[in-house]
């Protein structure tokens, strides 16, 4: 094949890898670089290399209030998973399997909590809890949080259960299956990967959030109130810097050992990796 | 197939808002019947097979398996299974544990549960792929697993809802006569919907034609196909030519229609006196080309308008003298037909007896034929 040809067809294949290259970049670049600086015995993030130290990461994690924010996010993103997860999938069934007046209207007003900015419910949180005198906590954090992300489990677990034969479930019942044992043969083996996903997203969504964590919150602070806070003060840089470094390593972590389970779930439930890229994005749509 | 009744509906009607999806259907399937329920889509066939297995309730009316009232029971206790048309099968369980998942609910005992599993997959011809999963089966395999799964259950009636219609033209044909050799060798009864009539007719015992919710004719294959009740089976099943016959003479329970010349359309007479046009049926493969005019026969003159190679037979668009369109099939067995170019003038001919004249337009003229054919097939 002459050379011309050999470039012309090649340049796409060229094109798109670069542009994801940039994306990337853009993407992590900061990240990683911050990462990086969490190592520099230095207070200000720039060059030159002052030299290597873990100083920053024996200070973070000696100060008591940075441990006790990531447990209190941890714990508070606990709860909002296996809440959201569970009040989620029921509420994708209800709005996919049963048929009733305002069906569509209320599945609207589930997808609206999505595309309202979380600084507006937020706020609309702390009116609403001064109003009826509740007492900022983590208590109040959760509910607001639960409040914004089981909407996304619906999201994807509505997803799962569009893309799921009815029939299936009518065989199951035609061989003689309750409800019960239809859902726990038949629909649960199914949706698995769906709802690892929707349990992932939703622990990320609840550890990352800042906004309503912020309103909502009292004197007990999550990670990122907590990191809002002390970076009042730019000594404290290097500090948050080390912290995030340990907690953005601990999700990808987590999320990358989910992921391959879902894999695996997935290819025991018979699906291949393309069903499971429209699982992940189901959310999206 | 026995006088005794597997299922029994009773003016079976399904109401989805303004719209009949079934207007009183009544039907007597009997034990071990090959019983199908054929029509175009939206007549109402599958809102009544999916009533017979439960998953619809009926507006009203009433079905009966085995001599038991099931109207108002949930179909995971009445005693038939379903083979889907999408075939519904598991797709996280391996072939062995999708037929055994029927067995296992109704907690059969492990070892029976084993030797009736491996009886019905040899019996379905996949021995062998039992650890397989479905997406590792073509499409001809997830059926037999979909069959199988149902049969397993030694069900009183299997319902089929198209369950060939994914497969192409070639392995379709090959289910087709194992399935009808499967339902002989259970005896189990089938009730099989389709919109196929070539599917219906070879493989029933009997068929309803259904359209428009109702059953328009319940017969054997051979009555439904040379004796349609109505103009909408006649048109439905097969091709057919539907001709319009002036009553011109009456004479030895014959009519006949005279066109000059000699030429004359006769047909059997339906004893309406007070009719003076009679619609008839004549099958294409009937007419027969080139013939002369003589008793018993009907003979038309008419012009060649299209000539279409179909491989074993040529069909033959015929513009007939009095201005309907005549098809006509004839079998390629010499060069005769495929030289009939179009513009030529033929003479068109058929016996007296395919001449089939529909009870249209009379009361329950629709329904007389049907019910006779019905009794008969019966006793």
């Amino acid at each position: 094949m002459p050379l011309r040809y050999r470039f012309t067809r090649a340049l796409p294949k060229a094109a798109s890898v670069a542009l994801v290259a940039f994306a990337l970049l853009v993407l992590f670049g900061p990240v990683l670089l911050l990462a990086l600086f969490s190592f520099n015995d230095s207070a200000i993030i720039s060059l030159p290399w002052e030299g290597f130290t873990t100083r920053w990461y024996s200070e973070a994690f000696s100060s008591g209030e940075a441990l006790d924010s990531i447990v209190n996010s941890l714990n508070v993103a606990a709860i909002v998973t296996v809440a959201s997860v569970v009040l989620g999938s029921m509420a994708a069934w209800g709005l996919t399997r049963l048929r009733f007046a305002g069906r569509t209207a209320l599945a609207g007003v589930h997808g609206a909590v999505l595309v309202v900015p979380w600084l507006i419910i937020g706020v609309g949180g702390l009116i609403f809890f001064s109003q009826i005198e509740w007492q900022l906590s983590l208590t109040t954090v959760t509910l607001m949080q639960i409040v914004t992300t089981f909407p996304l489990v619906v999201a994807v677990m509505s997803a799962a259960l569009v893309r799921f034969s009815p029939s299936l479930e009518e065989a199951a019942v035609d061989l003689g299956a309750s409800q019960l044992q239809m859902l726990r043969h038949v629909v649960l083996p199914q949706v698995a990967p769906s709802l690892a996903a929707s349990a992932i997203f939703a622990f990320a969504w609840s550890f990352n959030n800042f906004e309503i964590s912020f309103f909502t919150g009292g004197f007990q602070q999550t990670f990122p109130v907590w990191v809002f806070s002390v970076l009042r003060h730019s000594t404290n840089l290097p500090i948050v810097n080390a912290a995030s470094t340990v907690i953005a390593g601990a999700q990808l972590l987590i999320v990358f050992g989910l992921w391959w389970a879902m894999k695996l779930m997935n290819r025991r439930g018979g699906g291949d990796d393309v069903a499971l890229a429209e699982i992940m994005t189901g959310g999206m749509r | 197939m026995s006088e005794r009744a597997m299922i029994e509906l009773r003016g079976l009607s399904k109401r989805y808002g303004d719209a009949l999806a079934a207007d009183s259907v009544n039907l007597d399937i009997g034990v071990g019947e090959f019983f199908s329920l054929l029509g175009p889509s939206g007549c109402g066939k599958t809102t009544t097979l999916r009533m017979i297995a439960g998953f619809e309730e009926p507006t009203s009316g009433s079905v009966t398996l085995d001599g038991e009232d099931v109207t108002w029971v949930s179909p995971r206790r009445r005693k038939v299974n379903m083979v889907f048309q999408d075939y519904a099968l598991f797709p996280h369980m391996t072939v062995a544990e999708n037929v055994a998942f029927g067995l296992k609910l109704s907690k059969v005992p492990k070892a029976e549960l084993r030797e009736r599993v491996a009886r019905i997959i040899a019996s379905v011809r996949l021995e062998g792929y039992e650890g397989r999963r479905p997406a590792q089966l073509s499409g001809g395999q997830r059926q037999r697993v979909a069959l199988a799964r149902a049969l397993v259950n030694e069900p009183a009636a299997l319902l089929l809802d198209e369950p060939l219609g994914a497969l192409d033209l070639k392995l379709r044909k090959e289910m087709q006569l194992e399935l009808k050799a499967i339902q002989q060798r259970t005896g189990t009864t089938f009730v099989y919907v389709t919109h196929d009539q070539e599917e219906a007719l070879t493989m029933s015992d009997r068929i309803a034609v259904m359209n428009g919710g109702r059953v328009e004719q319940v017969d054997d294959a051979r009555t439904v196909y040379d004796r349609p009740a109505t103009e909408f089976v006649a048109d439905f099943i097969g091709t057919s030519n539907l001709l319009s016959l002036r009553v011109d003479r009456r004479e030895g329970g014959t009519v006949a229609m005279d066109l000059g010349g000699g030429m004359s359309m006769v047909a059997p007479d339906p004893g309406e006196v007070e009719r003076t046009t009679i619609s008839i049926t004549v099958r294409p493969e009937k007419v027969r080309v080139g013939v002369e005019p003589g008793p018993g026969w009907s003979c038309l003159r008419g012009r060649i308008a299209q000539n279409v190679f179909l491989g074993s037979v040529t069909q033959l668009i015929v513009e007939l003298q009095t201005g309907e369109m005549l098809t006509v099939h004839e079998l390629n067995d010499d060069e005769g037909a495929t030289r009939l170019a179009p513009g030529a003038v033929v003479s068109v001919g058929w016996a007296l007896a395919h001449s089939y004249p529909i009870g249209q337009g009379a009361p329950g003229g629709a329904v007389g034929p049907s019910r006779a054919g019905q009794a008969e097939v019966i006793a």
